[in-house]
């Protein structure tokens, strides 16, 4: 009898703890930010979990290269995260296998400041008329350049600021004029994904690459743009490299010129006697355009769904990041939150209030299902361009052909 | 009562049968129910959620217009005849050098082994590095000679070669060690008797080394060729298939074709259909080697 009582009590002092353990909801988070991205966002994860003793959210981060198969695999088991990072581009592939869930009912019904946010990023996130994620960022193409090299050539204005080129002949000057005075002009990963630079363009000049099923990408503002784009790589065939040389090339200091993602503001913060700046993408054609990829939070579909509870704790959580996306902007991205564009402690960062009025006019690629095979085509026939392999007509008649087949 | 007692005949199979087991049930799971799995597959149009849809031999006729498939195809067997040759003969020129002694041997045994310790991206992003334009060693030094730049991954021309010297570099030393082993075998007194009729090194190694070491150099031939042709890793990572979809290989091109694109049916075909050629050139190269001079 005595034994019996002991174990009653012991059982019940077990329990207790458990009792208010089990009242925190866990939320499992995975995302594929690794390096400096990765430290802010884990630092991000932490204040929230400090702020929210009755959530605790759980990150999981892999590595960039495997983690949409680990995604995949996992939501294909029915065993997914609560929540993910995924790229803009990728949602309409995922939700067309319906592996998202899609979130009209649950933001509506909670109040989340739909309104704040920047319209292109969220919309891009509408797919076939339902929303599937939350913006946390947008990442576009920007232009950085070397203080020293452009003030040396005088072709810094009265403030120490770039002002970039208006014309593809003013920017092919600029070009040839650093390159004149034995300078490496642009480094640019033409062997690499150079074609968003071109994507940006063919949008200025008003063309597209498909429109419904409909494929406009054999066009004379394609033609015009992709000549102009590849006329600086066949030029000068010595700039054609990869993105790490690309970047090393800018962070040594010989670079004048550089084209990349806002991703790389940090890493270039860092390096000593880097005297650089930032500026928009520079608008050559009829109106500005650039391309831009986002980061945005989804809800995976699991084996069971997801309860309210967690779904609640899940939205606060997304709520939270983007609104204090301030932190996450010291990692180089632009926020997506437009209280937090307009806030002073942003606009009182370096670099990044230059490029985020980039924000309203960046171009993302058409939402399909095939994006991703469509972005390859695009890749490799603006690599065969920039090489010289292939002429701007041909590259055009095979992705005209290549990405028909694609959308129709 | 009568008691129950297996004949020893059958007690031993039980043990044989329950100590294998374990191994039986990872070969079952993890080896012959995919392989199953993925020929099924392969007859489908098979996405991720929602049901797989029969499409019969659709998968396989489409292989045959591929233009993709097949240009991946060219891509992986220049690659294997780039690699296959130097792997073979340099893994026996070395193992035949490194068996007489010398100073510093197990060293530089060493040396030549460790590369083979590495894992597959290591050796990728070191060797893209090394192959880069401006900031690459291979530049460097070749500019010390005078030479110019060379853009070695940038170009379709130079970059499988390039793939091909970092896959040499990494693995030659396992055909050496397989090589060595199979040296040890080679009496020594054959060598003094060549010795004693006046026979120099060279005739040594091809008149002795040579045909002695054909059941190994068969082996190593037939396991190169298989495991080239499933090339993926270093590629991936040197230039992701490019530049301009160059050096995109059969298994690159699997790989997009599930797991980027959604399409598993056709992934699965893909890899059968490269199952079917490895195993019809397995069978080619086994009739041509073991026929001649036995």
């Amino acid at each position: 009898m005595k034994r019996l009582f002991v174990v009653a009590l012991l059982l019940v002092l077990v329990a207790l703890p458990a009792q208010s353990v089990s009242a925190q909801i866990v939320v499992n988070f995975w995302n594929n930010f690794s390096g400096g991205d990765g430290e802010f966002m884990s630092a991000m994860v932490q204040k929230f979990n400090e702020t929210h003793p009755d959530i605790r959210v759980e990150v999981s981060g892999v590595t960039w290269d495997d983690y949409y198969n680990r995604l995949l695999t996992s939501i294909a088991g029915g065993i997914g995260p609560d929540v993910a990072i995924m790229h803009t581009t990728h949602v309409p592939a995922y939700a067309n296998q319906g592996m998202l869930l899609p979130l009209d009912a649950e933001l509506a019904s909670r109040n989340i400041p739909v309104d704040d946010y920047v319209e292109s990023a969220w919309t891009g996130l509408n797919y076939q008329g339902k929303q599937y994620g939350i913006p946390l960022d947008v990442h576009p193409w920007v232009m950085y350049y070397n203080k020293d090299i452009l003030g040396e050539l005088g072709l810094l204005n009265s403030a120490g600021e770039f002002e970039p080129p208006t014309s593809p002949e003013e920017f092919r000057a600029l070009i040839d004029t650093i390159h004149a005075a034995g300078h490496y002009p642009l480094s640019v990963e033409y062997v690499g994904n150079s074609w968003r630079g071109w994507y940006a363009f063919l949008k200025q000049a008003g063309g597209d690459v498909f429109v419904g099923n409909e494929v406009t990408i054999n066009s004379p503002e394609a033609l015009e743009t992709l000549t102009f784009w590849a006329s600086i790589p066949l030029a000068y065939p010595e700039l054609v490299i990869g993105y790490d040389e690309s970047v090393a090339i800018f962070a040594q200091g010989d670079a004048a010129l550089h084209f990349n993602g806002v991703w790389i503001t940090g890493y270039f913060e860092q390096i000593d006697g880097l005297n650089f700046g930032v500026v928009p993408w520079p608008t050559l054609f009829d109106s500005p355009a650039g391309w831009a990829n986002s980061h945005a939070f989804v809800v995976p579909v699991q084996r069971g769904g997801i309860d309210k509870a967690k779904m609640d704790a899940v939205l606060t959580f997304v709520n939270w990041m983007t609104e204090n996306s301030y932190m996450w902007a010291l990692a180089g991205h632009i926020p997506t939150r437009q209280s937090v564009l307009e806030s002073p402690e942003f606009k009182a960062l370096p670099y990044r209030p230059d490029y985020a009025a980039q924000a309203e006019t960046v171009v993302y690629l058409p939402q399909h299902p095939n994006i991703l095979e469509i972005e390859t085509a695009l890749n490799e026939e603006v690599q065969a361009v920039t090489a010289g392999v292939k002429t701007p007509e041909e590259a055009l008649k095979t992705l005209e052909q290549i990405i028909g087949g694609l959308v129709r | 009562m009568k008691s129950f007692r297996f004949s020893k005949r059958t007690s031993d199979a039980i043990a044989g049968y329950v100590l294998l087991l374990p191994f039986l049930i990872v070969l079952v799971t993890v080896v012959l129910y995919p392989l199953i799995q993925g020929l099924y597959m392969s007859f489908h149009n098979w996405g991720i959620f929602g049901d797989p849809v029969y499409v019969g031999l659709d998968n396989y006729r489409q292989l045959w217009t591929d233009s993709n498939f097949r240009s991946s195809l060219w891509h992986t067997l220049y690659f294997v005849l780039l690699t296959t040759p130097p792997l073979v003969i340099l893994g026996l020129l070395l193992a035949a050098g490194l068996n007489y002694p010398f100073r510093g041997r197990t060293a530089v045994r060493g040396m030549i082994f460790f590369p083979y310790l590495l894992t597959v991206s290591i050796v990728g992003i070191v060797w893209r590095w090394m192959l880069q334009r401006n900031y690459g060693l291979v530049n460097y030094y070749l500019g010390k000679l005078g030479a110019a730049p060379v853009g070695w991954l940038a170009e379709a021309r130079t970059a499988m070669p390039s793939i091909a010297l970092a896959t040499i570099w990494w693995t030659v030393g396992f055909n050496l060690v397989v090589f060595l082993a199979a040296l040890q075998d080679i009496p020594e007194e054959l060598y003094e008797a060549a010795r004693i009729d006046g026979a120099g090194p060279v005739k040594s190694f091809l008149r002795i080394t040579v045909p002695l070491v054909r059941p190994t150099t068969m082996f190593v031939i037939i396991m190169q060729v298989i495991a080239s042709f499933q090339v993926f890793g270093q590629v991936f990572v040197m230039t992701g298939g490019g530049p301009y979809g160059s050096t995109r290989t059969v298994v690159q091109y699997l790989y997009e074709q599930g797991f980027r694109y959604f399409r598993m049916g056709y992934a699965s075909a893909i890899a059968y259909v490269l199952f079917f050629i490895m195993f019809v050139l397995t069978l080619i190269q086994w009739r041509i080697m073991g026929r001649r001079g036995q």
